[in-house]
């Protein structure tokens, strides 16, 4: 099934209007370990003013520090991965990169959704070279800005979704089910509960590996 | 060995060539200094060779002074916006030439930019905000650029320019709205980077004139009545003591409602009845 003749380089289109290599990049994004990224309030019946990256690491032997999955981008920016380890340090330096041009020129952080542009116009620069190769690594970009909270998507592709919570990587799908479930309370829940719902995600993906 | 001048690219212009290593090159430098001649510190017996970036292009000139200028914006802080004033006059010189210019510019919603100094300077700083305000239009999300960033933003391109000693000779005005922090922004950007956020801003004349009055009579949460009072005063000191002002002045508010409002052009009453200008020459010595 994955052997076909369209599949040598991301210039090169299928006859079904597919670019395979994007696809393989988005398999490699599947193998990473399980990341969850959710808006949640502080509060009770308040606007959502907190997001919540939680990420299931590997297991490695006991002499190996943690893996690390969850990247602060600035004060109030932080990214979880999913995917190659190293294409994920690249990219958490490019955003760094982008916050620090903005604190300089402008004097505050970018707007989460131009920091997101601007990041997935990169990935897509990557699938339009022939010398070069999409990232495959996914991100679940999270923070706090001038117009609330958001949570976005970024695909190896170079797509951009907006997501009240999402899941993403290896056995997530329990999780993303887990929290279309359970959205509306985990929107309005403390801090104490949301420790508590990040358990249970985890617990469900966990179960079901 | 003799430094080689091909080792460098030709578009960063000639290279350090000891005199007396390269004859040619020797001439061609003696024929652009010639170019210069009358350059003070680039006179006789300098050992300094000229540089220039573009050596196609030759001597680069730099601005100088302004031709065409504005005078004085004044600006304060009232309790639930800003108000900023100045006239509609661009001097040419001595020359009150251009008596319908529109010194300030709506930026986006929020915010107001007024200038003193070089009209085409001011011009290009336009069309550079003209820019920002097209980019959070394809931006579309709720967070155009608030005052404080447009101001940092200036301050940036101010410094730049001042760095390649080519500055845009302009002082700045930046006022408006911060729909983050929910409270009023003044700021001033000068034309060599020099910038500072206050309660009360004036620049050129009105830096001598107006400020003193703001000092005394700006407090804190003032209505819109108190404040536009209190320009109005500032205004009629500048307009009687400065040769480059005159009686024709816009006057902008930006609040948290909504857009900036920039007023049609109004004048003040000014007072010219004063005894000793009856008969001026009165009392000067030689005056009959």
């Amino acid at each position: 099934m994955f052997r076909n003749q369209y599949d040598q380089d991301v210039l090169t289109w299928s006859p079904q209007g597919r670019l395979h290599q994007i696809e393989y990049a988005l398999e490699a994004v599947k193998q990473g370990g399980a990341v969850v990224g959710c808006k949640v309030s502080q509060l009770k019946a308040c606007n959502a003013t907190t997001v919540v990256l939680v990420t299931l690491n590997r297991e490695l032997p006991n002499q190996s520090k943690q893996q690390k999955k969850i990247f602060k981008i600035d004060n109030n920016i932080g990214i979880a991965v999913s995917g190659l380890a190293s294409d994920a340090v690249l990219l958490t330096e490019q955003l760094r990169a982008e916050c620090t041009k903005s604190k300089f020129i402008y004097g505050s952080s970018p707007p989460l959704s131009q920091l997101a542009d601007t990041i997935s116009r990169k990935l897509q620069g990557q699938t339009q070279r022939s010398s070069r190769r999409p990232y495959g690594v996914g991100l679940i970009l999270a923070g706090l800005d001038n117009s609330g909270t958001s949570i976005f998507h970024v695909c190896p592709s170079g797509n951009l979704y907006e997501y009240d919570c999402f899941a993403l990587g290896s056995r997530s799908q329990a999780s993303k089910t887990y929290l279309e479930k359970y959205i509306d309370t985990l929107k309005e829940c403390s801090r104490v509960e949301v420790r508590n719902f990040k358990l249970f995600i985890t617990k469900y993906d966990i179960q079901n590996s | 060995m003799i430094p080689s001048r091909t080792s460098h690219s030709s578009s960063i212009g000639p290279g350090v060539v000891p005199r007396g290593a390269d004859p040619a090159y020797d001439e061609e430098v003696k024929r652009e200094y010639d170019l210069r001649k009358n350059i003070p510190h680039l006179g006789k017996g300098s050992k300094g060779r000229p540089f220039s970036i573009d050596p196609n292009v030759g001597v680069m000139t730099r601005t100088q002074t302004p031709y065409v200028t504005g005078t004085s914006v004044l600006a304060v802080k009232y309790k639930d916006g800003v108000l900023m004033a100045c006239d509609t006059l661009a001097c040419y010189g001595s020359t009150k030439r251009y008596k319908s210019i529109q010194r300030m510019k709506l930026v986006g919603k929020y915010t107001v930019v007024g200038f003193t100094g070089e009209l085409s300077d001011f011009d290009y700083i336009s069309t550079l905000l003209d820019e920002l305000e097209m980019t959070d239009f394809c931006q579309d999300d709720e967070c155009p650029r608030t005052p404080k960033e447009i101001y940092n933003y200036l301050v940036r391109v101010m410094y730049n320019r001042r760095n390649k000693f080519d500055p845009l000779w302009n002082s700045l005005v930046i006022s408006g709205w911060d729909y983050v922090e929910k409270k009023p922004f003044l700021g001033c950007v000068g034309m060599i980077g020099q910038h500072y956020v206050d309660d009360h801003v004036a620049t050129g004349f009105g830096n001598h004139l107006a400020r003193p009055l703001f000092r005394e009579s700006w407090k804190e949460e003032m209505t819109e009545q108190e404040a536009e009072k209190l320009l109005k005063s500032a205004l009629l000191s500048c307009v009687m003591r400065d040769k480059q002002m005159m009686n024709k002045f816009q006057l902008s508010k930006i609040t948290a409602d909504g857009p900036g409002e920039i007023s049609e052009p109004f004048a003040i009453d000014t007072r010219w009845g004063y005894e000793n200008y009856v008969n001026p020459t009165k009392y000067a010595p030689g005056a009959w």
